[in-house]
């Protein structure tokens, strides 16, 4: 025997069952779902002022001042 | 086990595979029985698969972070032990042949005094490298000791024990 070889005398594989057991144990663990949305400023700007901008055109387009010139134009064809 | 967004470079499967067997000797070299190197090899992949999503880096730095997670286990199963436990010596498989099996006692056995007497810091040394199977250079990181002063240590006990196996074969 040479050297540190005597040293490995302890070393073993683990149990296969062991082994198993333990890799399915975690697998079964529910996997966290973290969703984190990092967009830029300036992306972040625009997406207000998108939603803005759809919800004015969306108010004036239910305004009753513009729906009567709609229907107006809608019977006068 | 590849399934979180902030992992998927790793390949758990191979990290388990090759990761298991080191985490499991370096226990039984810590804590020298065979029932408890289980339940904290355990402990430890466990913990470091709940926090995985805090590891971002590379492969190699992921078995420094989880022998760092199994240093902190092994101190907690002190801390709550109060007490070293005695080696054990583990029963050879039945497929191995009687001499070996005895032999493999013997050696074990024989191990078991040479090992039982060290202090906890050259302990954990002996079980980093011969259990774990780590270099001298990742001990040195773990342990926050120069490489240098890792393989002198090592050097010397490696030494001490040799003797003392030669005087007892």
């Amino acid at each position: 025997m040479n050297d540190d070889t005597f040293l490995y005398a302890y070393r073993r594989p683990p149990d296969p069952h062991f082994a198993g057991a333990l890799y399915r144990r975690i697998s079964a663990e529910e996997p966290r779902v973290t969703i984190t949305f990092s967009f830029s400023p300036l992306v972040q700007f625009k997406r207000k002022v998108n939603i803005l901008g759809g919800a004015l055109a969306v108010l004036v387009a239910l305004s009753p001042d513009t729906r009567t010139k709609l229907w107006s134009k809608a019977l006068a064809f | 086990m590849n399934t979180d967004n902030t992992t998927q470079t790793m390949d758990w499967n191979a990290v388990y595979a090759d990761e298991l067997p080191r985490v499991y000797n370096f226990f039984r070299y810590r804590v020298y029985d065979h029932q408890a190197a289980e339940d904290l090899t355990a402990t430890t992949f466990e913990k470091a698969w709940r926090n995985r999503d805090r590891y971002r880096r590379d492969r190699s730095g992921f078995s420094a972070w989880l022998f760092t997670i199994a240093r902190n286990v092994a101190v907690d199963y002190y801390r709550r032990r109060r007490a070293d436990v005695p080696l054990k010596a583990d029963l050879p498989s039945d497929a191995t042949p009687l001499d070996e099996a005895q032999q493999h006692r013997d050696d074990i056995q024989q191990l078991k005094r040479l090992l039982a007497p060290l202090p906890p810091r050259e302990r954990e040394l002996i079980a980093l490298k011969y259990g774990a199977g780590l270099t001298n250079r990742a001990i040195a990181q773990l342990v926050g000791l120069s490489e240098t002063n890792v393989g002198t240590i090592l050097h010397r006990v490696v030494k001490q024990l040799r003797i003392q196996w030669e005087q007892e074969a």
